[in-house]
């Protein structure tokens, strides 16, 4: 039924940005560079719930369409590893690098190669400023939270899950909530 | 140029780029869509703000399509060559029909049999006067305007209404001519 396999990274990117963009400037004649520096702390708390809030129904839509048979998983872990491999796969085009877990419902994946971080890039019309790209990336990072959290939730789990940039790679951590099932 | 190798060259890129999920992209646009609706409660306001966003893409977009492509386009024909069969071929995988010229060669219509963005979409009554793929019109816009043709494009006729296809009609109103020679070096 899909016309197409997939859309270039650099289409979405920039639809992505652009999505970013309109949430976080809310008049036409500010620069992307001076709305980063101008939100306050709660402001940026509230953007990131609402892109959150955003990528969750997405998420939720995407996981609809891979799990194509009736899959009942059962087990926390076994769900994890199908968010690491299928879901993760679907979206990105490769698996999660590594998954840990505490076996209290803590799982830390590690992306070693977030694409979307590689080549996301910033209109650099002002001099670029790092922390305000460092916050963009937050922003984005938020957006494929709630996607994963939506990916969860289709599949019967719900969660909390935050995202971190590190050295080597991209840190999501998901917190499982009481289970559905 | 000729008709195939745009189209070819359009593919070989497509090929190589590395891709996220189609409908991934088909939600993500979906709900920037919805956001705006519930955001801006007026459906022209919202279809302003769509074209907007595409215009800031295409000031973008057109930086990675000629670090990619080799094209020299000498008259508005190759041009609207290059957009149907390349560019919509490399970044949304379909390529469009170039129809309906004028006898002034200044305006041509795009037709979309089909694409990634509306493939889930079904457009409730109550949105009549949305354009849902103005994005599209603004892409085009801003892409052209970094060649130095200003354009204006606009949704004719939408599949999500009805018509049995989507048409895109762009009027190319000036190309303005570089105001200096390049340097020699």
């Amino acid at each position: 039924m899909t016309t197409a396999q997939g859309i270039p990274d650099f289409a979405f990117h920039l639809l992505i940005n652009e999505v970013i963009k309109q949430t976080i400037i809310k008049t036409s004649q500010q620069s992307l560079i001076d709305a980063l520096k101008e939100l306050t702390r709660e402001q940026i708390l509230e953007k990131k719930k609402e892109l959150k809030k955003l990528g969750l129904l997405i998420g939720e839509r995407v996981i609809g369409y891979i799990v194509k048979e009736h899959i009942w998983l059962k087990e926390p872990n076994a769900v994890l590893r199908f968010v690491c491999k299928e879901f993760w796969l679907c979206l990105f085009g490769k698996y999660i690098d590594r998954l840990q877990s505490n076996n209290r419902g803590v799982y830390i994946m590690y992306d070693y190669k977030f694409r979307w971080l590689q080549s996301l890039s910033l209109d650099t019309t002002d001099s670029v400023d790092k922390e305000a790209i460092e916050k963009f990336y937050n922003f984005m990072l938020s957006w494929v939270c709630g996607v994963i959290k939506g990916g969860l939730k289709g599949l019967g789990v719900s969660a909390r899950s935050e995202a971190k940039v590190e050295e080597e790679g991209c840190k999501f951590t998901v917190t499982l909530k009481n289970m559905i099932f | 140029m000729a008709r195939k190798s745009s189209q070819v060259q359009g593919e070989q890129i497509w090929n190589q780029s590395e891709k996220v999920n189609a409908e991934l992209f088909a939600f993500t646009y979906g709900s920037l869509v919805v956001k705006l609706i519930r955001e801006l409660e007026n459906i022209s306001e919202v279809n302003r703000q769509l074209e907007t966003m595409g215009y800031n893409i295409g000031l973008r977009l057109i930086d990675d399509f000629l670090s990619k492509n080799d094209v020299t386009c000498e008259t508005t024909k190759d041009t609207a060559e290059v957009i149907a069969k390349t560019g919509f071929r490399m970044y949304l995988g379909v390529t469009c029909d170039v129809t309906n010229w004028n006898a002034d060669e200044n305006e041509f219509s795009l037709i979309l049999a089909d694409n990634p963005l509306t493939e889930f979409v079904e457009l409730n009554e109550d949105y009549r006067d949305l354009k849902y793929l103005n994005l599209l019109c603004g892409v085009i816009r801003g892409a052209l305007e970094m060649v130095r043709i200003k354009s204006v494009c606009t949704l004719e006729r939408d599949s999500l209404k009805g018509d049995e296809f989507t048409e895109l009609r762009v009027v190319i109103k000036e190309k303005v001519q570089d105001e200096y020679e390049p340097d020699d070096d």
